[in-house]
């Protein structure tokens, strides 16, 4: 690889095929195991998930010459969120947005930690996925808005009330404690 | 606020999820690969399917089907070949056991045997690396080991003759005029000796073959796919090397971008194989193995148009030293 690239999310599509080559390996390296664990919650297995991680970044590499600009992270996660929704059911022919939709995360071992996973299982879906995202995928707001295509505002609310959710189901004994 | 919020989020989350690193960059690109390859096969069916609507017949499809020794059929199969490789029995001899190896260097088909062994406390020889030209190269006859010292090309350590039980186990014949030929067949470089302590999953394999490659590289910079495959022919063509790594170096190689794969190739023995090549008319490398039991046939060095083949004739394990099989 010829350089290192700090913010490989900010590959723009000025770059040449074989940069975009090397900024999704850079992306991969350098956040597979946020990839994985946010995938998880929608495939609902880390095998499956690692599988659409796998499939996403492959298809992502194939299908690089499509890259229009904006986040080169954020369109893998397009790429790799259907190869989620793949894992559970056929999303080829759905549309993004019906993507999106069919999502539905949540933890894999809500066991591990009954009330985040309540108060999370008690967020909208789409804002489950924002929160995923945003915690376990360390996205920033502009990322996840592109990956879910919503506005930056939206995400920005959306985590506000997610936070919310979860400050009061996780009070006396979550965030206080 | 927000920050203190989000770090007990985190760590309540991240107390939930797997923290292993299980990422394999090589299994991303040969899944690359494998969708170029039915992409390909797709708007190739999709163009015969036109064509016959056109044609009213069958005749325009059969036509544009991919043909035996099409490269998409070939990229499909070479997993196939590692699973392969994974499952045939090792060719490392046990102490006391031997390899027969018979090979042929050359335009002028010299043929060169050698035999690989073991010495009494386990440790496994290959003779076929450590030899020196006689005082006159231009006579035809034998190449002789040589006792110590370093390797004149890499400055590698060469092992005492005195581990060979019987101090003699490189016998190298070839005609008059051919030593520098075969010496420099079978010097091409000291990668040989690499495969005692390679590891054998695919990624570490291809880690491990970059930073020994950048450090026989004098100037350094990045690592050629002509490289990787001049490197991975050796290996593959190795008697010492394992299964393991066997099937690991057909995966690293199946990846690699810029290699074509075409099958039934015939090699200079006429033996019928998949061919694995790199770069061009000015340098690249070949590779022709036997898809069915992975075995290298050939391999063979590009330059300005020529191949150089070395084919790998008879490979057998045989009870002593100097015996045929």
């Amino acid at each position: 690889m010829n350089r290192t690239l700090k913010n490989p999310a900010s590959i723009s599509v000025s770059y040449s095929m074989q940069d975009q080559a090397e900024a999704i390996e850079q992306i991969y390296r350098l956040r597979y195991v946020g990839f994985r664990n946010a995938l998880t919650t929608v495939t609902g297995s880390d095998e499956s998930a690692r599988d659409a991680v796998q499939e996403g970044f492959a298809r992502a590499l194939v299908h690089r010459a499509q890259f229009r600009g904006g986040s080169l992270e954020a369109w893998i996660w397009r790429i790799a969120l259907r190869c989620a929704l793949d894992e559970r059911r056929s999303a080829r022919r759905l549309t993004y947005d019906q993507v999106l939709d069919a999502i539905d995360p949540g933890l894999v071992d809500p066991d591990g930690d009954p009330d985040v996973a309540d108060a999370i299982r008690a967020l909208p879906p789409r804002q489950r996925l924002i929160v995923f995202l945003h915690y376990f995928a360390d996205l920033r707001y502009t990322e996840i808005a592109e990956a879910c295509e919503v506005s930056k505002g939206t995400v920005a609310a959306a985590l506000a009330h997610a936070r919310a959710a979860l400050q009061d189901a996780l009070e006396p004994g979550g965030i206080s404690r | 606020m927000n920050d203190r919020i989000d770090d007990v989020i985190a760590a309540r989350l991240a107390a939930v999820t797997n923290p292993a690193d299980d990422s394999d960059w090589l299994d991303v690109r040969r899944r690359a690969r494998n969708l170029e390859a039915r992409r390909t096969l797709r708007r190739r069916l999709r163009l015969a399917a036109a064509a016959a609507a056109v044609a009213g017949g069958v005749t325009a499809l059969l036509g544009v089907l991919p043909a035996s020794d099409d490269p998409t059929r070939a990229v499909l199969g070479l997993d196939a070949v590692a699973a392969v490789a994974a499952d045939a029995p090792s060719t490392v001899p046990a102490p006391g056991e031997y390899v027969y190896d018979e090979q042929r260097f050359g335009r002028h088909g010299c043929t060169v045997e050698w035999w690989v062994g073991a010495d009494r406390s386990g440790r496994v020889h290959q003779r076929g690396q450590t030899c020196q030209l006689p005082a006159d190269p231009s006579a035809g006859g034998r190449l002789r080991p040589i006792e110590s010292g370093p390797w004149p090309s890499y400055g590698l350590p060469v092992e005492p003759l005195e581990a060979w039980p019987s101090g003699d186990g490189l016998d190298i014949r070839f005609g008059p005029g051919e030593a520098p030929e075969v010496y420099q067949a079978i010097n091409s470089s000291g990668v040989n000796a690499w495969v005692d302590d390679l590891p054998t999953d695919p990624q570490a394999v291809e880690r491990a073959l970059h930073r020994r490659i950048l450090e026989l590289q004098d100037s350094g910079g990045q690592v050629s796919t002509v490289a990787l495959v001049d490197v991975i022919s050796q290996l593959l063509a190795n008697p010492l090397a394992s299964p393991e790594l066997r099937s690991a170096l057909y995966r690293i190689v199946g990846a690699l971008d810029g290699v074509e794969i075409k099958e039934r190739v015939t090699d200079p023995a006429g033996r019928v194989g998949t061919a694995i090549t790199a770069g061009g008319y000015d340098r690249g490398m070949e590779l022709i193995f036997d898809p069915a039991t992975s075995a290298i046939l050939a391999r063979g060095q590009i330059s300005r148009g020529k191949e150089l083949f070395q084919v790998y004739v008879k490979r057998q394990m045989v009870e002593s030293l100097h015996d045929r099989p």
